[in-house]
């Protein structure tokens, strides 16, 4: 039995950190029943708002840290409540106790050591370009590429990094890499509710950018997109920033890129939560895959604004659930019978999160994970 | 564009709905003359296609047909039906309306409503009328209580076959006919414009407008009413009769994700209305309706709910999250059941009702100088003191017009605008200035004069 005596300076301190928009919930349900948690167990979004608002302790405390910032429930709140937004407040005030999952706790204290989630070398950030040869500095207007952590040290998928950069530097785009001693996006570090965390690393960043003349960004993953357009701003760190597709798409556009291999695949595209929901872009990464002589495209029924999320948002990535509790088993699933045999995504989380979700339905030899740029760069290459 | 001529009336109302129509009564009976512009091709509006009210199931249209036939008879009426409003302008303390006529390619004088033009179309097509249901033929009456009772041709559709134009015995088909600019100087302008379904083809996570076997709810009045496409209450995907039946509440109300953040305060009450009713004409159905909380707030509401439950309606508390469909197109509705341990259930039903909201059926753009509240209806500015008046002197609105309502305060509330309008009419000035024509005047003579 949970503690039923209402903490009545709960919902004040949840609203003064971030979660102001707690007390517009009239308890609908709407989230709950759209919260792909529950396509594969229950958690009950309006419950926990409800018990925040109460002042009162979650029945669960492990559903503090289930929300995975898809923003389905954001984008179709009838109240416009914003939910993460609260969620992170939650998350904040728990963290402080102490109380975080053992997961999230090893990923905080890598970012804090290591300046990135994975426990990698902070020497090693920059390893996965090792055969490009890209230079450390540029001109004021050419491009900074940042590539997410995920890429740089996770071995499957920096391959997704090395075939953005080939493909942007075929097109004529100069760029050169973020600095060595950058620090994650502090994505993952915000939505877990890490304030103090996510101000000491985007601070960090924003001195390294600024010492390397970044004034234009060229990002590999929708997180660090999002991150740089919206927080980075109040810790005075103000540039162009664009996603990989867009900037690839405008190449495709002017004909500076000409994909001339047929490629001859049916491919789906799987819409990013920070890509699509969070930032409206559905249609560039499309245009990009049709460009691709030979593709046939075929859409998932959960499409752009209804794309069902990898489970990689919000530090799900590093929580690890169980096999049977995986939104991106079931979006492997989507693909297969949509009779693909190319799932195509432009963010390495869910590229990540669909590789592992391959292998636990044994599907490798029916269903391949690509990012957008590779699927191009081998009609180029 | 043909024939200009100006007419001068006192008092313009635009819109022949429920509404509209009252205001005209109330301001002919005072010996006012009226004229209204409906720009659909009969008057009567949304009530004259509903089944039964709520919540005392009288019958819709023997209500409506009486009103429309008080209007359309009264001396001191002119309607103008299928003509649209281009501008209103404020001129010497009158007003001066700029009408389109369209055309219905059917001479309104000389039609004498035989439908020996409707018989004898070879064309089919959905009954609009019918909330797409049934057919109707390229050339037809718009529906059995239609006033006029003129038939109009539907030129998009038509094969000009000229079948018509043989079986008409009054030579009253004419395919060159045209649009009609019409100039009338008006003392005082009603606007009774009425109100639309929330369009649900923006909302992907309830179908999108797709889904054959989730329908609208004034398709369902048609289904239940005695005179509707089928006689019975037939589901659209493959003429099924439902056994189990679902009114999703909030179908675009009280949501600002769909862009209508207010309650459309009928929605409720319909939806039981409806369950009500179809439960007579179905007696096996089961009917579950998805609801927030339910807003009985008028008179009898609240019992009328109360007998809806105890007829053995089932009220499930959640707001539906999403619906679907399976292969046999039988919707699926996805909601948290907030009273049942907050589970989060999928249920088949074999027909979904949207309750859908009320959005503004006419903007004023830029064609009247009346303002828009935050919610798009037209705005009354001092709502407690001239609850019928607009920003604009002398333009007055009634009924959904200025935001959702039901049908009894409609009626209210085109009472209100014409005493308003009337007063205004004696404060403006303009019946000591007409004084003179109105001591000779007959409606007929003042609706040809020119100048």
């Amino acid at each position: 039995m949970p503690d039923l005596v209402p903490f009545l300076e709960v919902p004040d301190l949840l609203v003064e950190t971030g979660g102001d928009g707690l007390n517009l919930c009239f308890g609908c349900g709407t989230c709950t029943g759209l919260c792909p948690w529950n396509l594969v167990r229950s958690f009950n979004v309006r419950l926990l708002i409800r018990t925040a608002q109460l002042g009162l302790e979650p029945e669960d405390t492990a559903d503090v840290w289930r929300c995975a910032t898809c923003g389905y429930c954001v984008a179709n709140c009838p109240r416009e409540v914003p939910i993460i937004d609260v969620m992170r407040s939650m998350r904040a005030m728990t963290g402080e106790s102490g109380s975080h999952p053992q997961t999230i706790r090893a990923m905080l204290a890598s970012q804090g050591q290591n300046g990135n989630p994975w426990a990698g070398e902070a020497e090693a950030r920059n390893g996965w370009a090792c055969e490009l040869e890209m230079p450390e500095s540029g001109q004021a207007d050419d491009w900074m590429f940042y590539a997410c952590c995920t890429q740089c040290y996770d071995p499957e998928t920096r391959r997704s990094a090395v075939a953005q950069v080939r493909v942007l530097r075929a097109g004529g785009v100069k760029m050169w890499i973020s600095p060595l001693e950058s620090v994650c996006c502090g994505c993952s570090v915000r939505e877990t509710g890490s304030v103090e965390l996510t101000e000491r690393m985007g601070r960090s960043n924003v001195d390294r950018f600024k010492k390397s003349g970044a004034r234009r960004i060229l990002t590999a993953s929708p997180h660090c997109y999002n991150a740089f357009i919206k927080d980075y701003p109040a810790w005075g760190g103000e540039y162009e920033v664009r996603h990989y597709t867009q900037v690839m798409h405008e190449l495709l556009q002017s004909g500076q890129l000409v994909p001339k291999r047929e490629v001859k695949r049916t491919v789906t595209y799987h819409d990013p939560c920070y890509l699509g929901r969070h930032n409206g872009i559905y249609d560039e990464p499309r245009a990009c895959i049709r460009a691709v002589p030979g593709v046939e495209l075929v859409e998932m029924p959960r499409n752009r604004e209804e794309s069902l999320c990898c489970q990689g948002g919000g530090g799900q990535i590093f929580m690890d659930a169980p096999a049977d509790e995986r939104f991106a088993k079931l979006r492997v699933q989507e693909a297969l019978d949509a009779g693909a045999e190319v799932l195509l995504t432009a963010c390495p989380y869910c590229n990540s999160m669909f590789r592992d979700s391959i292998k636990i339905l044994d599907a490798e030899d029916r269903l391949k994970v690509m990012d957008i740029a590779e699927l191009v760069w081998e009609s180029l290459a | 564009m043909s024939v200009q001529y100006t007419r001068e009336v006192d008092v313009l109302v635009l819109g022949g709905g429920i509404g509209g129509l009252q205001a005209a009564v109330d301001l002919a009976d005072r010996d006012l003359h009226v004229l209204v512009v409906e720009r659909d091709t009969s008057i009567g509006g949304r009530m004259i296609a509903l089944s039964k009210v709520f919540p005392t199931l009288d019958c819709a249209s023997c209500i409506t047909t009486p009103k429309m036939a008080e209007a359309a008879h009264h001396d001191m009426i002119d309607i103008l039906t299928y003509t649209e409003l281009e501008s209103v302008e404020r001129a010497d303390g009158s007003f001066r309306c700029q009408l389109r006529r369209k055309p219905r390619f059917v001479d309104e004088k000389d039609c004498i409503g035989c439908r020996l033009c409707e018989y004898a179309c070879p064309i089919l097509l959905p009954n609009e009328f019918e909330g797409g249901e049934g057919a109707r033929k390229a050339i037809y009456i718009p529906h059995s209580n239609a006033y006029p009772q003129c038939a109009l041709l539907d030129i998009d559709n038509c094969i000009y076959c000229g079948q018509c134009i043989k079986a008409c015995p009054t030579d009253a088909v004419h395919f060159a006919q045209e649009a009609e600019e019409i100039e009338v100087r008006a003392g005082a302008v009603v606007l009774a414009t009425g109100y639309e379904l929330t369009p649900m083809e923006p909302v992907r996570r309830y179908g999108a407008g797709k889904l054959p076997n989730v329908i609208s709810p004034l398709l369902m009045e048609r289904l239940i009413a005695p005179h509707g496409p089928y006689g019975k209450v037939l589901r659209p995907s493959d003429g099924k009769i439902p056994d189990s039946i679902a009114y999703v509440q909030c179908a675009g109300s009280r949501d600002a994700s769909m862009g209508v953040p207010y309650c459309s305060r009928v929605c409720c009450m319909y939806a039981i209305k409806q369950a009500i009713l179809v439960s007579g004409a179905l007696p096996l159905v089961d009917v579950t309706i998805y609801y927030m909380d339910i807003r009985a707030f008028g008179k009898g509401f609240e019992t009328f709910y109360q007998e809806a439950k105890a007829m053995g309606i089932q009220f499930v508390c959640g707001k539906v999250a999403s619906i679907s469909e399976d292969a046999e197109h039988n919707p699926i509705i996805r909601v948290e059941r907030k009273e049942e341990g907050g589970e989060v259930c999928e249920d088949t039903h074999d027909l979904v009702v949207l309750s859908q909201g009320m959005v503004p059926a006419w903007k004023p753009a830029d064609k009247v100088a009346v303002s828009e509240n935050s919610y798009g209806f037209i705005e009354v500015p001092e709502e407690k003191i001239a609850p019928t008046a607009t920003k604009l002197d002398g333009v007055f609105v009634a009924g959904t017009a200025a935001g959702p309502k039901d049908i009894v305060d409609t009626i209210v509330e085109a009472g209100a605008a014409a005493a308003q309008a009337s007063a205004y009419l004696e404060s403006s000035g303009w019946l000591q200035k007409t004084a003179a024509k109105r001591s000779y005047r007959t409606p007929e003579a003042a609706s040809t004069e020119v100048g």
